[in-house]
């Protein structure tokens, strides 16, 4: 599918340019939106160029799954900037916004959780919101970080129904992670799409298993939220990781690593990580590979019952 | 910059940049990069920043002919020319990337400048190794580009006199190629030109490499006394918000 990346500018404040991804009506002032070459490189090169001068440039890669030609940016330019330089300069204007994930019918190209390569370089921020009002929040806390971000948005959640804004406070700049349930028996830990998939499973562990889970989207994968997660699973026990990306090195590895090493004394049971299976991701195998209620309500049953 | 290549806490790059990575903000230099071909869109960012605002600067962008053949090269003169962005891509064509000649790697080595036709670019070739010339070129080149006729590829031929690096003895290389480029080396010829049009005399010469030993000695001092950064400047601009982590346990 031959789809233009779109780059689009738009300024609303005084020395701002920013880069919004825009997919309906246009917005005024072609010099401030605009589509781009077939470049994921020269895309997020140019951004980073742009926001070293100051100007809030926020980067669309169409799926994901194609941010890797610009990998070489994001790891040996964006997130060496600051570091390198000694503060002389950096890219902290700059925000690049994918979607990712499975969204049915994507199959190995227009599915991918990428996030895990991300985590891995110490400079940049990567931030996943769970559903829409998060998606608003989170993003504008993106645009002001002085950091470099990657935002990668659940692209299932496009075409599920709109979320009613339960409150204002989400435009919160916060970009810790949030505990969606308090619980007692088990920590159940996730980011983005997964939630809704994990929110499921634990409704199903209250109502047959009577256990009382404690969920919490991470919504920043890098930096990490520790403390939160640490102070959860030591009152808990027991830790339920799941993510979409595939089971080896994904980011789940890090997050029980980390549990592990701080939580030793308090578990009660080997922390399970619910994933992708570690295959290319299918296209007639989706429903097989991807963590579903199911299997995690299985994880969870696991723990409790160890 | 003395400190900075020692590695020193009063470099400019407060020892966290080396030779690589030296900046500054006074003027308006964006640092070397060490990853071939990775300044190139970053240039064409800039040059967009500055257009948008309004301004007359130009970003001028150097790489040598081995980094022609990065994909980044390409998208960055192929996103240049369309927004018709104010950046010269200056090429120092000195026959060799790394350890490849460039005749074996690059089929347009010998008409460099070319390239620039395929993104519709002005394009010139000059005599990298002549002062006058090279200065005449970008005077008249900047003016333009100044003026909002769009990028402009540059291909300035010269000669790597040493290897790569400290650590290549650039046994690859003819001797008499060697030879023949180090009698076109650019700064004697240029002292003679200046000596022969009367411009400036011998002992004038002397008294500049005296003086400029002397600073050159003066900056080796001044780095060689200098203070290691701390360990905490391990942590230091990792991110904006955390300026100093501390030594782990």
């Amino acid at each position: 599918m031959y789809v233009p990346h779109t780059f689009i500018e738009c300024k609303y404040g005084p020395e701002l340019v920013v880069t919004c991804t825009f997919r309906s009506s246009p917005v005024a002032g072609s010099n401030r939106v605009f589509n781009t070459p077939l470049s994921e490189q020269g895309i997020v090169g140019f951004g980073i160029g742009l926001a070293t001068q100051g100007s809030t440039a926020i980067a669309e890669i169409q799926f994901a799954d194609y941010i890797h030609p610009a990998f070489d940016q994001v790891v040996n330019e964006a997130a060496k900037y600051r570091y390198r330089s000694a503060s002389h300069y950096h890219c902290g204007p700059l925000t690049v916004r994918a979607p990712y994930g499975a969204v049915g019918h994507g199959g190995h190209y227009h599915s991918q959780s990428v996030e895990g390569f991300y985590a891995h370089v110490p400079g940049i921020k990567v931030v996943i919101p769970r559903g829409p009002s998060q998606a608003k929040g989170l993003l504008l806390a993106s645009i002001r970080d002085q950091n470099p971000v990657f935002f990668f948005e659940p692209k299932w959640l496009y075409q599920a129904a709109g979320e009613r804004h339960t409150q204002l406070a989400s435009l919160c700049t916060c970009m810790q992670s949030l505990s969606l349930s308090a619980g007692s028996d088990v920590t159940v830990l996730g980011y983005g799409s997964q939630i809704q998939i994990l929110r499921q499973a634990c409704e199903m562990a209250q109502s047959e298993l009577g256990v009382s889970c404690e969920l919490i989207d991470l919504r920043t994968i890098l930096p990490w939220d520790e403390d939160t997660v640490i102070q959860s699973v030591c009152k808990t026990g027991r830790l339920v990781v799941s993510h979409e990306a595939p089971l080896t090195a994904g980011f789940g590895a890090e997050l029980a690593a980390t549990v592990q090493a701080e939580c030793f004394n308090h578990l009660e049971a080997p922390i399970q990580r619910v994933c992708g299976w570690d295959t290319p991701f299918p296209l007639i195998f989706e429903p097989f590979y991807i963590p579903n209620k199911v299997r995690c309500f299985d994880a969870i049953r696991t723990v409790v019952d160890y | 910059m003395m400190a900075e290549l020692m590695g020193k806490a009063t470099g400019c790059s407060k020892g966290k940049g080396g030779s690589m990575h030296m900046f500054s903000s006074e003027l308006n230099f964006m640092g070397g990069y060490a990853i071939v071909g990775g300044q190139m869109p970053i240039a064409a960012g800039i040059a967009l920043a500055v257009q948008y605002r309004g301004g007359d600067q130009v970003a001028l962008c150097f790489f040598g002919d081995g980094a022609v053949n990065e994909g980044e090269f390409h998208e960055a003169m192929n996103l240049a020319a369309i927004w018709k962005l104010p950046v010269i891509f200056f090429c120092e064509h000195n026959l060799y990337g790394m350890g490849a000649s460039s005749q074996e790697t690059l089929v347009m080595w010998d008409s460099l400048h070319e390239m620039a036709a395929a993104y519709g670019m002005a394009r010139y070739e000059v005599d990298g190794n002549d002062v006058i010339a090279v200065r005449s070129l970008m005077q008249k080149v900047n003016a333009e580009v100044r003026a909002g006729t769009g990028p402009a590829f540059i291909v300035a031929k010269t000669y790597r006199l040493r290897g790569h690096s400290v650590a290549d003895p650039a046994n690859y290389r003819p001797d008499a190629e060697v030879e023949y480029w180090m009698s076109r080396d650019p700064i004697p010829r240029f002292r003679d030109w200046l000596t022969e049009e009367g411009i400036a005399t011998v002992e004038d010469f002397e008294e500049i490499d005296a003086s400029v030993e002397e600073e050159v000695v003066q900056a080796a001092e001044f780095g060689e006394l200098s203070p290691w950064p701390a360990p905490e400047a391990l942590y230091e601009g990792v991110y904006a918000d955390r300026p100093t982590e501390g030594i782990p346990a």
